[in-house]
């Protein structure tokens, strides 16, 4: 948080509200420090020094990290790696043209090494803030957009409800006071 | 009195050899557990972490099939509570899996673990 605060203090411009950003935010504090303190790339320092991700950095983190994925995976191979701009919230996901345990088990040990000095900080800096800026568990993100479906009743709290979405998610057949079909809860995890 | 420093001299640094040793064993051996749900749909997999443990990151993997026969693992992006991969209309997701990692921070990455039909959770061990 500290180190945030200080950045955000001293760029209270670059600070202000924006979806195309990522800015420091209290429950990634740590991650932030971490990130300052552990850069390995001029790349890195660069994109983090404001305290800012921008989208334009999220980008070039990516390019950065398939540009050193393709030294083991070439283009043209017969295994290839992409990345892609998904449509539901416009973040990357990783795509290998293998389905084979080998390929994966090649594919982790690279992805996590290139991502090293590219997208290790930067990417989970942008993805966690721009989707999480408040930090909320997994299941308080469900009730918010069952809540704004109007799914739950007056009353019903978020701490009952993560009480409860725990019992339903571990298979409990109690009764719940939201939709307990599955559709509605499921559609709400894969929008959060 | 002499011969008394020394041996003072070599059991503290005895001692402090010792506690460096204690220190460093486990550190290496330790593990760190992080139980993670999973909520499946069609369309989606999602895999979650659960807030009270001691894990933060988390990513989700699957195998993704195009009715042309194509086959293809994708990636979910890493995020501090969830990670969800996508099918679409006509595009379905085979088995899939999940990873966590630790907070204690750069911890390793758990391997990943599959999640079927039948299973909702998955605690995932890490060993740093």
């Amino acid at each position: 948080m500290a180190v945030g605060a200080i950045l955000c203090g001293l760029i209270v411009t670059a600070c202000s509200s924006s979806p195309e950003t990522a800015q420091s935010t209290d429950y990634l504090s740590d991650e932030w420090a971490l990130a300052l303190k552990t850069a390995t790339s001029d790349f890195e320092r660069r994109a983090l020094e404001d305290g800012v991700v921008s989208r334009a950095e999220y980008d070039e983190a990516h390019q950065l990290w398939l540009e050193c994925m393709q030294q083991e995976f070439p283009p043209g191979g017969p295994v290839q790696v992409s990345i892609r701009v998904r449509e539901q919230d416009g973040l990357y996901e990783y795509v290998l043209s293998s389905t084979s345990t080998e390929d994966q088990e090649r594919f982790d040990l690279w992805k996590d090494s290139c991502s090293i000095g590219t997208t290790i900080h930067v990417a989970f800096l942008y993805n966690s803030e721009t989707s999480n800026p408040e930090g909320l568990p997994f299941a308080a993100l469900v009730f918010q957009c069952l809540d704004e479906s109007g799914l739950v009743p007056e009353g019903y709290t978020v701490d009952e409800f993560m009480q409860d979405f725990e019992a339903y998610a571990n298979g409990s057949d109690r009764d719940v006071p939201f939709p307990n079909d599955g559709r509605h809860v499921l559609d709400c995890a894969a929008t959060v | 009195m002499n011969t008394t420093k020394i041996f003072a001299g070599l059991a503290t640094v005895a001692l402090s050899a010792s506690l460096a040793v204690v220190a460093a064993v486990p550190a290496s051996a330790a593990t760190a557990s992080c139980k993670a749900t999973n909520a499946t749909s069609s369309l989606s997999h999602t895999v979650s972490e659960n807030p009270s443990d001691t894990c933060y990151r988390v990513q989700a993997r699957a195998q993704r099939y195009y009715p042309s026969g194509a086959n293809e693992t994708v990636y979910g992006p890493e995020h501090a509570s969830h990670s969800t991969v996508y099918a679409s209309p006509g595009v379905s997701i085979g088995s899939w899996a999940g990873r966590a990692r630790p907070v204690a921070a750069p911890g390793p990455w758990a391997l990943y673990q599959s999640f079927t039909t039948s299973s909702t959770t998955k605690t995932f061990t890490v060993n740093f």
